[in-house]
């Protein structure tokens, strides 16, 4: 019963079907992933900023240069491409998600401690707006 | 004399020669039965696994597009932390 129902709807399911949603998939999860790198620099950049300490440039830089192929990816044409490409962008991307985690977590942790000080000490208000 | 030691000679080698052909012939007849037969079997091994594969591509496009959803909710709560973060530490520029 259960392999004639997986026989039945796998039938349906072609390669070439399978190859035109994971250019639109890839893509989807593609742009994600620039959004979630690009924030997550962006929120360490307001830590390191409240400390002092020097911003991140090259972050930003590595994400620009995963940009063109990302760009590209919708535009492959065979599954071996698609896949070297999605290679290309991820993997940078997994990297800077790793660096900017592990290398900025006590920078997190003492900009946020640095925050609630001065609050205490009443330096900084929190905005009327928020 | 030497004319009929010839003539034998040439007949029994023509003849050496077409039963050799012969059983090449039959060798690599009955070798290309067996290649057609096995690419047959494969063939019909393949397609016959083909609605498995389908099946597969279908559960890997359903845990993909759950993947890509939990994708874009983290980069919106990402988004919307920095938002909110923003006014509380000192402003940040994007200087490139």
């Amino acid at each position: 019963m259960i392999i004639e129902a997986i026989r039945s709807i796998g039938s349906t399911f072609s390669q070439e079907q399978y190859l035109f949603w994971t250019h639109i998939q890839g893509s989807l999860w593609t742009l994600a992933d620039v959004v979630i790198v690009f924030y997550l620099i962006r929120i360490t950049n307001l830590f390191r900023s409240h400390l002092g300490r020097r911003k991140h440039r090259g972050s930003y830089f590595v994400l620009a240069a995963t940009i063109p192929f990302a760009v590209y990816l919708p535009f492959t044409s065979t599954g071996s491409t698609f896949f070297y490409l999605e290679l290309a962008v991820t993997i940078p991307h997994f990297l800077l998600l790793l660096y900017v985690c592990i290398g900025d977590a006590n920078v997190t942790l003492e900009a946020i401690g640095k925050r609630v000080r001065e609050m205490n000490e009443g330096k900084l208000s929190i905005p009327a707006d928020r | 004399m030497r004319i009929i030691f010839l003539a034998t000679l040439s007949i029994v080698g023509t003849w050496i020669i077409l039963m050799n052909t012969h059983a090449l012939e039959s060798i690599h007849a009955a070798t290309a039965s067996e290649s057609q037969q096995a690419l047959q079997q494969y063939n019909d091994a393949y397609h016959e696994e083909e609605p498995v594969r389908g099946f597969i591509r279908l559960y890997l496009r359903v845990a993909g597009v759950v993947w890509v959803a939990v994708e874009w909710i983290a980069a919106i709560l990402l988004y919307k932390g920095y938002r909110m973060l923003r006014p509380h530490f000192t402003e940040d520029t994007l200087t490139l």
